[in-house]
Order: structure tokens, then sequence, then C-alpha cells
């Protein structure tokens, strides 16, 4: 085990960089998809479509390839950004879709008893959303919400195919120098582990007290 | 105005010529995810049922690795199974050590899907089952089992268009697949937007028409039942 | 214990179908069952009731062992059910593979139905005889039909549950349960999650069945057919039988004040 505990200072700050990367691309992403979701649900009818075809349109490709296309094509668009700032504009694109999904899922699975209560009790739109809908959904999504950014926090490893360094960069690097790679790979997989498992944890606690409120 | 309309079509002149190359890309893309696609199906099916045990000695090394693969990058464990092979004897192709990494992940999750989809069906099953007299083995294969792989069709398919997208990254060691093509033409051509363009369109092919066939299916059976 | 109030024929031989001897069950801290002991005989109908909470469906999914008993004996035509006597006096639990055989002389019905949704309404029936008793899907089908013609529904084998109502559903499952030609007929309020205007083709199915010399447990809310149809009513109270009797016996003349209230509340919640 020394060659990792040789290069874990390496491979750790390999580590920061991805939680810095998360932390960019991920709430963002998530608030951006949120307001997405509800205007999925709420908006008229144009506006609706686009979003629908966004969403379409982002998953059904993988986030890799919009890292690529971010890379290359902002450049030739004259956009000049850095790397780090190209790949996480896919990053908060991606995790956008995702998020657009569950957040208009959360809002379409609030009860429709609960919007005819709030109607006949003489709530207008917006404020039978911010009291009755909006809380419920919010409940609702959090579990999906924390599972989604557990999926982005491992999309962060692949901008290293595109080029950007973080801790699947370093773990590779050094695993070409040292020829350890059981060692160090399986190292960085613990690292991402422990990044990734407690909210992987508290989403499925929050998901097993729902179930059994009901 | 003429040089940069002369380079676009050289530009437009190399794509043309390099369509071969994206059609191999996208066979090589095609052929990873068929064999991955089965690879997790069945390998799910291995894990559903140690998974499930009651016996902890059985259920928690198998919960640990589903648990260990679902929250590491699918790219790591790439890295692993491609590098970490030769060193103990078994320098498999980049290929193999691709479908094997992407079927690991995906038939981890693919078993809680099947895990979940068994304890939706209700215990009212079982027990009329048990009320005419059938046994355990009996009542899953007869009663349990079908119903759960009707219930678990959107989940099962969502999984599946994951994993079509996730073969994108076993460009990383060298497989040319769709993506590494793309971005091999992209380096000696320069012409960026149409390559990637192109590269997500056929992505969004595949994905959309896997999604349209699964829609498909999901009607057929509810119209049935 | 069973006075001949019906042309009913209870078949010769001392021995009856079912004796209850001493049942205890508990959940836990919870006693369910405080002592139970009943006999039915060939061809009798006991009905069963009592409030929600009393154990009366505890009772009835002991009989097919549903739920295993903690203490005291049950016996299904003579052969004890549960558990198996052992030469030093002791006693062990049946194995599952011996209970599924147990269960599979016993038919019962719940109140849920609880339909195979994925097969259609012949399949319902005739698969448990196909795969619990052997019997060949030819034999089985015609079994099938005859029982499905019984219950009114032969034109309906091909259909799948989810396409019948509630009446519809509950009559298949008592000819799925009548397939495997059962000693006993267990009823577990089959008819409390029906539409009132379903419940009628239910109960007559169950009547004719009790004619026709059916052994029957019905665990009910229904009165008149309690009274109609049944040979001996039990009103289960806290886990024990409060009172046991003749149905127009027992519900002209309740000796608790727990059945005197059940039945008042009864009376009034069903004008």
């Amino acid at each position: 085990m020394e060659v990792f505990f040789n290069n874990l200072p390496y491979l750790l700050s390999g580590a920061l960089k991805t939680i810095w990367l998360a932390l960019a691309g991920v709430p963002t992403g998530t608030l951006l998809g949120i307001g997405l979701g509800i205007f999925s649900v709420i908006a008229p009818a144009p506006v609706r479509w686009a979003i629908t075809g966004f969403v379409f349109v982002v998953r059904g490709i993988p986030v890799l390839v919009w890292m690529f296309l971010a890379y290359y094509m902002l450049p030739a668009a004259g956009i000049i950004v850095g790397d780090f700032v190209a790949v996480v504009g896919a990053l908060i694109m991606y995790t956008a879709a995702f998020v657009t999904e569950i957040a208009r899922g959360a809002v379409l699975a609030v009860p429709s008893g609960q919007v005819s209560a709030a109607r006949s009790l003489g709530m207008r739109r917006w404020t039978m959303l911010k009291l009755v809908i909006l809380p419920q959904a919010i409940k609702l999504s959090i579990p999906p919400l924390l599972n989604n950014s557990v999926m982005m926090i491992k999309a962060t490893s692949y901008v290293s195919v595109v080029g950007v360094w973080e801790l699947t960069y370093a773990a590779r690097e050094v695993v070409e120098r040292t020829i350890a790679p059981f060692q160090v790979f399986l190292g960085a997989m613990m690292l991402y582990f422990l990044i990734c498992y407690p909210v992987s944890i508290l989403a499925q606690r929050l998901e097993r007290t729902y179930t059994y409120e009901h | 105005m003429n040089i940069s309309g002369l380079m676009d079509w050289l530009g437009y002149g190399y794509l043309g010529s390099q369509m071969p190359r994206f059609g191999d890309g996208l066979l090589m893309t095609l052929g990873l995810a068929s064999v991955a696609i089965a690879g997790a199906v069945l390998w799910g099916l291995v894990l559903v049922g140690p998974r499930m045990s009651r016996r902890r000695l059985v259920s928690v090394p198998v919960l640990s690795y589903i648990e260990l693969v679902r929250n590491t990058p699918l790219l790591l464990q790439i890295y692993l199974v491609y590098f970490g092979l030769p060193l103990i004897g078994a320098p498999l192709s980049a290929f193999v050590c691709g479908v094997i990494a992407v079927a690991s992940q995906h038939g981890a999750f693919l078993a809680e899907i099947y895990r979940a989809g068994i304890e939706a069906i209700s215990k009212h099953q079982w027990e009329a089952s048990k009320a005419l007299g059938m046994q355990r083995r009996q009542i899953m294969r007869l009663v349990i089992l079908p119903q759960a792989f009707l219930k678990i069709v959107p989940p099962f398919g969502n999984q599946l268009v994951i994993l079509i997208k996730d073969t994108s990254l076993v460009s990383a060691i060298g497989i040319m697949e769709l993506t590494l093509t793309g971005k091999v033409v992209v380096e000696r051509s320069g012409a960026s937007f149409e390559v990637f363009l192109l590269i997500a369109v056929l992505y969004l092919l595949l994905t959309s028409s896997f999604g349209a066939g699964l829609r498909m299916v999901e009607n057929l059976l509810r119209s049935r039942y | 214990m069973s006075t001949d109030t019906n042309s009913k024929d209870p078949n010769t031989g001392n021995m009856p179908m079912i004796r209850v001897n001493n049942v205890k069950k508990s959940y836990g801290d919870l006693l369910v069952l405080d002592g139970i002991s009943f006999d039915v005989h060939r061809g009798e109908v006991l009905a069963i009731i009592g409030r929600s909470g009393s154990g009366k469906s505890t009772m009835l999914r002991c009989l097919n062992l549903l739920e295993e008993y903690d203490d005291g004996e049950i016996w299904l035509d003579g052969d004890l059910i549960g558990y198996r006597d052992l030469e030093n006096g002791k006693r062990r639990r049946q194995s599952e593979s011996e209970m599924a055989a147990v269960r599979a002389e016993i038919g019962m019905v719940f109140q849920s139905f609880n339909l195979f949704p994925h097969r259609n309404v012949l399949d319902n029936v005739t698969m448990a005889p196909i795969n619990v008793k052997g019997v060949n899907s030819k034999e089985a089908e015609d079994l099938a039909g005859a029982l499905l013609e019984k219950v009114g529904l032969a034109d309906k084998m091909a259909e799948y549950p989810s396409r019948l109502s509630g009446g519809q559903q509950q009559r298949v499952a008592i000819a799925r349960a009548l397939a495997m030609q059962p000693k006993v007929m267990l009823f577990d309020e089959v008819t409390s999650a029906l539409d009132p205007e379903l419940v009628g083709e239910v109960l007559q199915v169950m009547q004719q069945l009790a004619e026709e010399g059916m052994t029957m447990l019905i665990v009910t809310h229904e009165m008149s057919f309690a009274r109609d149809v049944g040979t001996q009513l039990m009103f289960i109270d806290r886990g024990k039988i409060a009172q046991q009797g003749t149905p127009a016996n027992v519900l002209e003349n309740p000796e608790s004040d727990g059945l005197q209230t059940f039945l008042e509340r009864f009376r009034a919640s069903h004008i």
C-alpha cells in the first residue's frame, strides 16, 4: 500500500479539485433545473415545448460528448473561456436537464386533491404554488436530487478524458508512473466513495421515511 | 472570402471522406453496447438472489460490491480493469475490459431494480399463492417473477439508455467507438463543430430510438393486462 | 355442538372436520388469540363475527397455517396441523412443504380477491391444480370450466382480472379455491371490499356451496346471510369466544354487553 500512501497528497489535491468541480457545477445546475422544471409545468405551451426539447436533447447525448463540445466548440465560436469553465458549463447544463425532470415529476406528484383544496379556499396561482405545492414538491424531490448529485459527482471524473486535471486524471498519472493500478485506482475509488456514499445513504434514509409516512 | 471558402470546402470534403470512419465508430458503439447490455442483464440476475438472501453472510458482500460500484466513477472502474488485469496475468483486449467494467456497474444497478420490482409485488399475492398450497419456488416462478418483470420495464429501460451513453467512456482506453472517432477526426481536420454535431446527432438517434422502442413495449404490456 | 336447523346433513362419524383446542397466538407482547376452542363438523357453516382487531381473521389464517399459532392444537379431519408430535412428547413446527400440503386441502378466499393479474381467468383457476397437485392441463381445464360455469363466469375464461368487476373477481377467486377440491373453505370478509350491489352475486355462490354440503368458515359482517346460511354463529371478542350457538339464538339473545353493543352499532349503521 505504500505507493498509495506516498502519492496520497497528490491524489488528495486531485480530490479537492473534484470537489471544487462538483461544487461549481451541481448546485448551479440543480437550481437551474428546478426553475426549468417548475416552468415546464406552469409556463405557456411554446416555453414548455422548448424545455421538453432541451431535456430530450441534453439527456440523449453522453455528458462526455457535451464536454468535448464545450471544450472544442466554444473557442471555435469565439467564446474564449478556460477549460475549467467549459467543462463546468457542460456539467451545469447536463445536471439541469436531469433536475428538470426530477422537479417536474415532484410537482406533478403532489396529489391533485391539494390543488382542489387550495383553490376552494380561494388561493390564487402563485400563493398556491408557494404555500401548498412547492413545499410538498421539494420534500418529494430531495432523495432523487441527492441521487442525481452523486451521479454528477461521478461525472466530474470524465473531465479527465477531455484533459482537465482532477482526481481521476491524477490517479492515471500516478499509475502510469508507478505501475500499481490496484493500489492507486482502488485508493482513488475509495476517495470518491467517501464523498459519494454519505450522500447516497442520506437519500436512502430519507426515501425510507417517506414510504413509512403514508 | 475565397480562402475561407476553400478551407470550408476542404473541411467538408475531409469530413465526407471520413464517413466510413464514423460508420465504424457507430458500429463499435452498437457492438459494445449490445454485449454490455447482455452482460449487465445477466450479471444483475446473478446478483439479485444473494442480494435478497436473508443470510447476512451472503447478502452483505453483495451489497458492499453494489454500493462500491454505484458510488465510484465508471471511468475509474474501466481503468482498474484495463490496467489491472494484465498485471494478474489476464491481458484481455480493451474491448473486453470495457465490456466487463460497463456490464459490472450496470449489472449492479439492474440488480437493485430487479429487487425493487420483486419487493413491490404485494404480500397479498404471496398469501393467495400459499393458500393454494404452492411453495416458495413455485410462487416465485409462477406468480412473483412474471409480475415483477412487467413492473420494472421503465426503470430497466432507462438504465439501458444510460448504459448506451456510458459506452462513450471506453474511448479513454483507446476503443474506436463513436466518441473517440469524433475526437480523432476533429484533431485531424479542425472541423470540430460539424464533427461533434454529427456525433451528437448519432447518439441522440441511438438513445431516442431505444427509448421509443421501450415505450412501445410498455404500451404493449399495459394494453394486454 | 351442532344443532340441525338447515337441510344440511352432517356426515356420519363423530370426528369433526375441524377441531380447535385452546389455541393461543401472540404478536410480540400482544395476545391476539387467548385460548380458542371449537369444532366444525362436516357440512357445517360456521359464521364468525366480531370487531376489527378481535382476532377473527387471525383465527381463520391460523387454520390454513398462513399464520403460525403458538399454543394449543388444530386438527383437520383427524390430523394435527401446524406441528408434528415427537416421540419424546414434545412437538416441532411443520416444515414449509408440510404446511403447503395442508394448505392444498383448505381453500381460502380473501377480502382483496388477490387474483393473479398477469394470467387470465382460466389460468388463475388451473394454475394450482396443475402445479401443486400435478393434474394434467386437460383435466384441470375441464374442472375449471365446470367451476367457472358454476359461479356464472364461464364466458369470462379468457379475460384478465383487471377487466372484471369486484364481484366477478371474487367469484373467480372462489372458483380458484374450489379447483383444489378442498375439504374446507375459509372466507375472510369476502364481501367487505365490494360495492353493495355486487355483494349479492357472491353471497349467492356461497349459499349454493353451503347447500351442496361444503364445510365452511365465514368471517363476515353480513348478519342476515349468517342467520340464513350459517349453522353456527360465533362472536369473538378480544381473542376469546364470547358466545357461540345457532345464529338465531345468538343474534336474538346476546349474552355480553360487548355483543349487545356490537349488534346495536351494527344495526344502526346498516339501516
